[in-house]
């Protein structure tokens, strides 16, 4: 056998036909995968497969998006973590914007505030209410002055015009 | 009676009416009747120590009785007995509306008929009057009586009155203040 022959004896096909059906003949004992990787291997580097330029750019596109790196918008905490602090977001507009948040509590607030102001007014009326009461009484006794007046005006008055002796 | 005299009698009447006007409005008119005035007075003061009597007795039944028999009394008109009967009413009513609300157990009153009294004891003309705490104290009891009822926004401009009103008295004490 030639060199020449050799090589070709190892880069055909049917050698690999031929070591399986031997081991059929011998039973299946064993195993030929060994063998086969390294004639699969032969073959590769005597005659190299040629790749085609559709197939060059389809590796360089799964190499490409492989390697390329994620914009931030498509990073996986933003994708998850953007929609949940819009939606925290919208929870505390919708809670502190609500109308009805100043009136949660507001008869309590009413309640406490009436409840001030009046005894505030009440604190205020016991503080007046001597001088007012004063000052009445001190208004009460120029009008007793002023019926006075009139009283004796009156009988006087009665006195000359009635005629008495 | 020439031209040249009905000028200045014209500009004195005027005048003087004008003044009378001003005075009325600053509620500083005097009563008509003086004798009206000074018999309330002399009323509401022995009734006032009634009442003093009676609740340092406890008695809040006997102050109450005592109040609402001089509120059944016949009052003065606000020409015959001036502000200062006005004052004078508002002050005892202000009390009874008050052991009314300190005292709710004795003979209770629903709240829209102590309203009604308060009502009564104000009068249409109350704002007239010349400013004064009893009237103060009992547009407050209103603001109290309104609370109650739930009618916060009466309630409400009921106190900012009352409290309008202390505020002018206050000014007024400052004013005096040498």
């Amino acid at each position: 056998m030639t060199g020449e022959h050799r090589d070709a004896a190892v880069t055909d096909p049917n050698w690999e036909d031929e070591l399986r059906a031997g081991m059929a003949q011998d039973g299946d004992v064993g195993s030929v995968e060994p063998e086969l990787a390294i004639a699969r291997l032969l073959l590769h580097a005597h005659a190299p497969a040629a790749l085609t330029t559709a197939g060059h750019d389809a590796i360089w596109r799964q190499i490409d998006g492989a390697i390329a790196p994620v914009p931030w918008w498509r990073r996986t905490a933003v994708l998850w973590g953007g929609p949940l602090l819009a939606a925290a977001a919208a929870v505390v507009l919708v809670v502190a914007l609500r109308p009805d948040t100043p009136a949660a509590n507001p008869p309590s607030v009413a309640v406490a505030s009436g409840d001030a102001i009046a005894a505030q007014l009440e604190n205020q009326f016991a503080a007046l209410a001597p001088g007012a009461r004063a000052n009445v009484a001190r208004r009460v006794e120029v009008s007793r002055g002023s019926m006075r007046g009139d009283l004796l005006a009156m009988a006087r008055g009665g006195g000359t015009q009635g005629g008495a002796p | 009676m020439s031209v040249r005299w009905l000028v200045p009698v014209l500009t004195f009447v005027l005048g003087g009416a004008s003044m009378l006007v001003g005075l009325a409005q600053a509620g500083r008119l005097a009563p008509a009747r003086p004798e009206a005035l000074v018999a309330l007075a002399q009323i509401v003061e022995v009734e006032h120590r009634r009442v003093d009597l009676l609740l340092e007795r406890h008695d809040e039944a006997g102050a109450i009785a005592a109040l609402e028999a001089l509120r059944g009394q016949r009052w003065p008109s606000r020409e015959d007995g001036g502000d200062l009967g006005e004052q004078l009413r508002h002050d005892v009513y202000g009390r009874l509306v008050r052991l009314r609300l300190d005292y709710p157990e004795v003979d209770p009153q629903t709240d829209e008929a102590l309203l009604q009294v308060v009502a009564d004891g104000l009068g249409p003309d109350y704002r007239e009057v010349e400013t004064n705490p009893f009237t103060a104290r009992l547009v407050a009891l209103r603001g109290e009586l309104l609370e109650e009822r739930g009618r916060d926004g009466e309630a409400l401009g009921a106190y900012e009155e009352a409290l309008e009103m202390n505020r002018r008295l206050l000014e007024l004490e400052l004013a005096e203040v040498p």
